[in-house]
């Protein structure tokens, strides 16, 4: 990516954001200086939430705006999140134009990178001969060889891992990250004899995205849909969690639901949300990771799906997750922040 | 406001009625909560939403455990279902931990964290003036609590459970209707169980203590099996339930091994056997859809499970031997 400095319209922003990038003659996008130079900010990787237009539509004026969740405006006179209808109608077109685009971005890189080269077609086949590959997914509960086939397991016996501590050799079992339409975004790897927490998962192409996961390789999202941590729990989801038909399983990667996700499913009735436990925990803010995330689809869409454990790890100790979705709670019911 | 035209019915209104309370139980079948002894279902009724059985026995002979059994047997019917529902189970008797801690033991934490079912009573570390606060109002009101502000949207019950009814604190708020009378305050209580079946659209089973001391009406004095007469602490135990079950676990009537001769019966106590007296079945005809009514079976606890075996209650009568 071309980065280049901010044009003199918006000099007084030096110094509060980041990673500028011409889009034309009359646009520019950066990190926002309200919510976007902090790293867990940069959704799109580098951040480009804050646009700015020389000349402004409506005012002919120089006009910044964060199209994501925090509403900031800027002017040369004044910066505040109080919006007119108007502007409220630029940001959603403008919103949807660069989500656009990211996807856009995003399917090209998949088919002329990802699936073009087909490297998860070769984990697949080396599975085949894996009594490690199978014996690790055997213990982590994928014991349906037909299921495995169908998630597309595969191994990479010995994976160079840039690990937090060190780095080194480890297996790991990999499988496509399915997106939505059957596109293959990407190439998940689970690092077996991960060193450190933190290296357990990484994606074989750095695409600089995020990659909803549908075990169930979807076409459409349906009117309900349930999100869960990460591709494996989905797929234990999938093949055992027994929820109704008319719901989609998507998972994300990690606990981060970012603006692609939250973009994708913008017209969905329900959404359930079905985190990790430590999601409950408040951090020093008060503020959990799991009313955060509603937050994000809206309070009034959004069900919790409570357990107790991780769900594959619950799931395989004889956890009920349709009764639990049955049972599901608004967040408010939570009364957590 | 008092209405009486939703009190008197012509005989053509009342039959409209009667035909689509019919066609509604023919349709609803699987809403019904079957009898929690497989072996006696084609001769004791399943029980319908707005309908309730009491089960009574004398202290010790184990209606919790009965209603557990049974409790266990509705949350399964939920989970291979798949439905919106839930079983309510409160209790008077053991705190809700309690309540499942045998489940825990069994099938683990995991398992008993999903299952379909609110408890609802005291927990470990409840004062006591918390505990006598779960009167029938204050149940009635956490029922009607469960079903709309406890999940996402309004939850149906799939059944109700209430151990048990002379274990209900009383309430100092009908104390000013009722007086002092226990006796009014448990018809009271019972009345108001039995309305909660209808508000909330449930079957609901629940327990009630037989004489302690003695009894009046048993079964016969070597099995003696609560009879119509000993629920008469409170008339309405018996009037208004639409179901009566009656237990005596044989081993707290006589001993174990002793051998028992009466009437047609000729056999020897076991630890596990129970003797069930199917008392009550409003609006079922014992020729037609009760026909255990009025009868006595002897029941047996395997694994766990209370078991109707037929061709162990023949050998048990003298002559069929």
């Amino acid at each position: 990516m071309n980065f280049t400095t901010l044009p003199p319209e918006f000099a007084a922003l030096e110094g509060k954001v980041q990673w500028v990038q011409q889009i034309n003659t009359n646009e520019f996008t950066s990190s926002c200086p309200n919510c976007g130079i902090e790293e867990k900010h940069s959704d799109s990787n580098p951040s480009n939430r804050f646009v700015m237009w020389i000349e402004s539509k409506i005012t002919g004026r120089p006009f910044g705006m964060c199209v994501r969740h925090c509403g900031y405006k800027w002017t040369p006179e004044k910066s505040d999140t109080v919006w007119t209808e108007e502007e409220k109608a630029v940001f959603i077109a403008k919103r949807k134009e660069l989500n656009q685009r990211e996807e856009q971005r995003i399917l090209e890189y998949s088919t002329n990178v990802v699936m073009k080269q087909k490297i998860y077609l070769r984990y697949i086949e080396r599975m085949k001969e894996s009594q490690y590959g199978k014996q690790y997914l055997t213990k982590r509960g994928f014991t349906s060889e037909k299921w495995n086939e169908y998630f597309g397991f595969g191994i990479f016996e010995d994976y160079k891992c840039h690990g937090k501590l060190d780095t080194y050799y480890s297996p790991a079992i990999t499988m496509p990250v399915v997106g939505l339409e059957q596109i293959v975004e990407n190439v998940k790897m689970r690092v077996t004899e991960a060193h450190h927490k933190d290296d357990r998962f990484r994606n074989l192409y750095k695409s600089k995205a995020q990659h909803p996961y549908f075990p169930l390789k979807d076409m459409t999202v349906k009117n309900k849909v349930a999100i869960f941590e990460g591709e494996m729990k989905s797929c234990m989801v999938a093949m055992r969690g027994k929820l109704p038909e008319d719901v989609t399983i998507i998972a994300t990667q990690g606990k981060g639901v970012g603006s692609r996700m939250t973009y994708m499913l913008e017209k969905c009735e329900v959404v359930y949300l079905c985190l990790d436990p430590d999601t409950f925990t408040p951090n020093e803010k008060g503020e959990t990771t799991i009313i955060q995330t509603a937050k994000k689809f809206g309070y009034d869409r959004t069900r919790i799906i409570l357990c107790n454990d991780k769900v594959d790890d619950a799931i395989l100790k004889g956890f009920n997750l349709r009764n639990a979705y049955n049972m599901a709670v608004k967040p408010i019911q939570l009364g957590l922040r | 406001m008092f209405n009486p035209k939703a009190y008197a019915k012509r005989s053509g209104e009342v039959v409209e009625s009667y035909q689509a309370r019919k066609k509604w139980r023919e349709e609803n079948e699987h809403l019904a909560l079957p009898f929690f002894i497989e072996g006696l279902r084609d001769l004791v009724p399943a029980i319908y939403p707005e309908e309730m059985a009491v089960i009574g026995a004398p202290s010790g002979d184990g209606k919790t455990k009965i209603l557990k059994t049974w409790h266990r047997q509705a949350q399964e019917r939920i989970t291979q279902s798949g439905m919106r529902a839930i079983t309510v189970f409160g209790s008077q008797e053991e705190t809700t931990e309690r309540l499942i801690a045998e489940d825990i033991e069994k099938n683990g934490t995991a398992k008993t964290s999903s299952t379909p079912s609110v408890f609802i009573g005291a927990s470990f570390g409840m004062d006591a003036e918390s505990i006598e606060d779960m009167h029938m109002t204050n149940y009635i009101n956490t029922l009607t609590y469960t079903q709309k502000n406890m999940f996402a949207e309004k939850m149906d019950f799939g059944a109700g459970f209430y151990d048990y009814i002379q274990a209900t604190p009383n309430d100092p708020e009908r104390k000013v209707i009722m007086g002092n009378s226990y006796y009014l305050q448990v018809n009271d209580n019972v009345r108001r169980l039995f309305q909660s079946a209808k508000t909330f659209h449930m079957p609901v089973i629940t327990a009630s203590q037989t004489g302690i001391k003695s009894l009046n009406t048993p079964y016969c004095k070597e099995i003696p099996i609560p009879g119509r007469g000993d629920y008469a602490e409170a008339s309405a135990i018996y009037q208004i339930p639409d179901f009566v079950y009656s237990f005596i676990h044989m081993r707290n009537a006589s001993t174990v091994g002793t051998r028992i001769q009466t009437g047609n019966w000729d056999f020897v106590v076991e630890k596990n056997l129970l003797f069930f007296w199917f008392l009550k079945a409003r609006g079922h005809d014992p020729e037609d859809t009760a026909k255990g009514l009025g009868r006595v079976f002897p029941i047996r606890i395997i694994n766990d499970e209370y078991v109707y075996d037929e061709a162990y209650h023949k050998s048990m009568l003298s002559g069929v031997k």
